[in-house]
């Protein structure tokens, strides 16, 4: 899951463009550290949803609120800084906590989107997804376990 | 901030903050209340960039509080209140949106929407969401995409109108459209503040606003997003004052293109907007035609999960065909710096837990386009300006 694009190109002409350009070249990128790997977590009723990363994605950045037959999905997420979430966002969602928090602000305060519900550990994750109608979330894989849309009743 | 906007902010906030029900479990919950405020500090240099900056002023805050309701099954009522006093704004309580947004899914991959009532205009990547500073890209927006300052930023907030939208996942990625069109309002008050002039001196109408986005988010990841926004505007101006206004009465037809790409890694992002204007005005007396342009490119690094530095670069020409102002200088008198803009902008930030912000920036700008007619008037302006924004910000 990767994509490889261009950065838009400017024309440098005068002395804070060129030292833009300079710092720019000199904060090189570094990748996160590897997370637990997780799976998502839906309501039992569930279970069968086909689940792509785009729609996945779709749906965590507010923009499909949703599901197909009308259920509203309510959003189960734990901090921004848990291990769990950032290896959600970059391993399934393919994106960064730091896109989903932009995402979430802007339907905020625009008024687009019912923002997700922030819980404190994966057992409230669990237990809310579990209880919650048109429940999603996620939760570290079980060994052996395959990456999809997971049970929460099975995912103890 | 006067007293009452004041108390009913206050109560507001603390009936949100009382309310632990519901900000512990806002998807649950019927009713959902959230918000923010903030507190900055400017200090500038040269021009000011807002009143009162060249001594120094707080008279710089944001409060925003905001509810959304799904009431049906597909339907979202939200609505937003805020009062801010910044560059370019007004100190006054204001309904920000108001706006019933109903969301079909029509199949797994794709869904529209229709939403009516005092509606936020996409523009850009940041406009609908342009008064908080959780939501913008620092303290300050660009100057050269947002008119921040300027004071024609309110055409381009909100408008009472209709917007219908979809959003796909396709072969391409993620594909968001929205169309919209508003009534006819009065824009009198945000044209005599850009103009610096009384608030009785001239009468604009925009009889005619449209608008229309495109935004994409490319392949699997979305990584790369880009955007298209078109803007149009038909006004008529009128000078309703004693001493003629530089309007008089006019027509006028404005069109505002926005390219728009961002690259998103792990710990960092690039943006960059373009924006190209088109101004035709047309009096009993003359037509013109004004093309403008600008853009800018901004690097945000994410060091950990609460600090990020920002580097801008942002630069805006009042005519593309005169970019050092020396035409106009020659037909006008007035500097040809009043016809540029170049700034270049360092900024942090600091956002430790989910609540609390804390930011600082810095501008270095050449030219005195668009920076704010009224904190300047009575006083010619200064090409080079330096200005230091502090802000302190709450979300709950």
């Amino acid at each position: 899951m990767g994509l490889r694009g261009v950065a838009p190109r400017v024309r440098r002409r005068s002395r804070p463009a060129v030292l833009l350009c300079a710092l720019l070249a000199w904060l090189t990128p570094w990748g996160g550290g590897l997370a637990h790997p997780v799976g998502v977590l839906v309501h039992p009723d569930l279970v069968e949803a086909d689940l792509s990363p785009a729609r996945l994605r779709s749906m965590f950045t507010l923009r499909t609120r949703s599901w197909p037959d009308g259920t509203p999905a309510q959003i189960f997420v734990l901090a921004d800084d848990d291990e769990h979430h950032e290896g959600f966002c970059r391993d399934v969602l393919g994106t960064f906590p730091y896109v989903l928090r932009r995402a979430w602000d802007r339907a905020l305060f625009a008024g687009t989107g019912l923002t997700p519900t922030v819980v404190k550990d994966l057992d409230e994750m669990r237990r809310r997804v579990r209880s919650t109608p048109g429940g999603i979330g996620y939760a570290p894989l079980a060994a052996g376990e395959a990456a999809g849309a997971l049970d929460p009743e099975q995912n103890l | 901030m006067n007293a009452s906007v004041r108390q009913i902010l206050l109560a507001a906030v603390l009936w949100a903050l009382a309310a632990p029900g519901v900000l512990a479990q806002p998807a649950a919950d019927p009713l959902n209340i959230r918000g923010a405020m903030a507190q900055g500090f400017v200090d500038s240099s040269g021009n000011a960039v807002l009143e009162g900056s060249r001594d120094g002023t707080f008279d710089f805050y944001e409060v925003a509080v905001n509810g959304r309701v799904a009431p049906l099954q597909g339907l979202l009522l939200s609505g937003q209140l805020m009062a801010r006093q910044a560059p370019g704004d007004r100190d006054s309580l204001r309904l920000d949106y108001l706006q019933l947004d109903y969301q079909h899914t029509i199949t797994p991959d794709l869904n529209a929407g229709l939403r009516g009532g005092r509606v936020k205009n996409p523009y850009g990547f940041y406009n609908s969401s342009r008064d908080v500073v959780f939501s913008r890209p620092g303290i300050t927006l660009p100057r050269s995409i947002y008119y921040e300052g300027s004071g024609f930023r309110d055409l381009l907030f909100s408008t009472d109108g209709g917007q219908i939208y979809a959003h796909g996942v396709n072969r391409l990625g993620t594909t968001d459209f929205v169309v919209g069109g508003a009534d006819e309002f009065d824009a009198s008050d945000d044209f005599s503040r850009a103009l610096g002039l009384g608030s009785d001196a001239v009468q604009v109408d925009v009889t005619q606003f449209l608008l229309g986005q495109w935004l994409q988010e490319w392949g699997a990841t979305g990584r790369l997003r880009t955007g298209l926004s078109l803007l149009h505007a038909d006004l008529h101006a009128s000078d309703t004052s004693a001493t003629p206004s530089p309007f008089g009465n006019a027509d006028l037809e404005v069109e505002n293109w926005v390219l728009s790409a961002q690259w998103q890694q792990a710990r960092w992002s690039l943006t960059a907007e373009y924006l190209y204007s088109r101004t035709e005005f047309n009096t009993s007396l003359f037509s013109q035609t004004q093309r403008s342009d600008g853009g800018y490119l901004q690097y945000t690094r994410y060091f950990d999960g609460s600090w990020s530095g920002y580097l801008r670069y942002d630069v805006a020409y009042a005519d593309r065909e005169d970019r050092d102002g020396r035409e106009a200088q020659a037909r006008t008198g007035e500097p040809r710096h009043t016809q540029f803009l170049r700034g270049a902008v360092g900024g942090l930030s600091w956002q430790p837990g989910a609540h609390w912000g804390l930011y600082a920036e810095y501008h270095h700008i050449d030219g005195s386009y668009l920076l704010s007619p009224s904190a300047n008037a009575g006083r010619m302006p200064e090409r080079r300006t330096q200005a230091l924004y502090l802000m302190l910000a709450y979300r709950f």
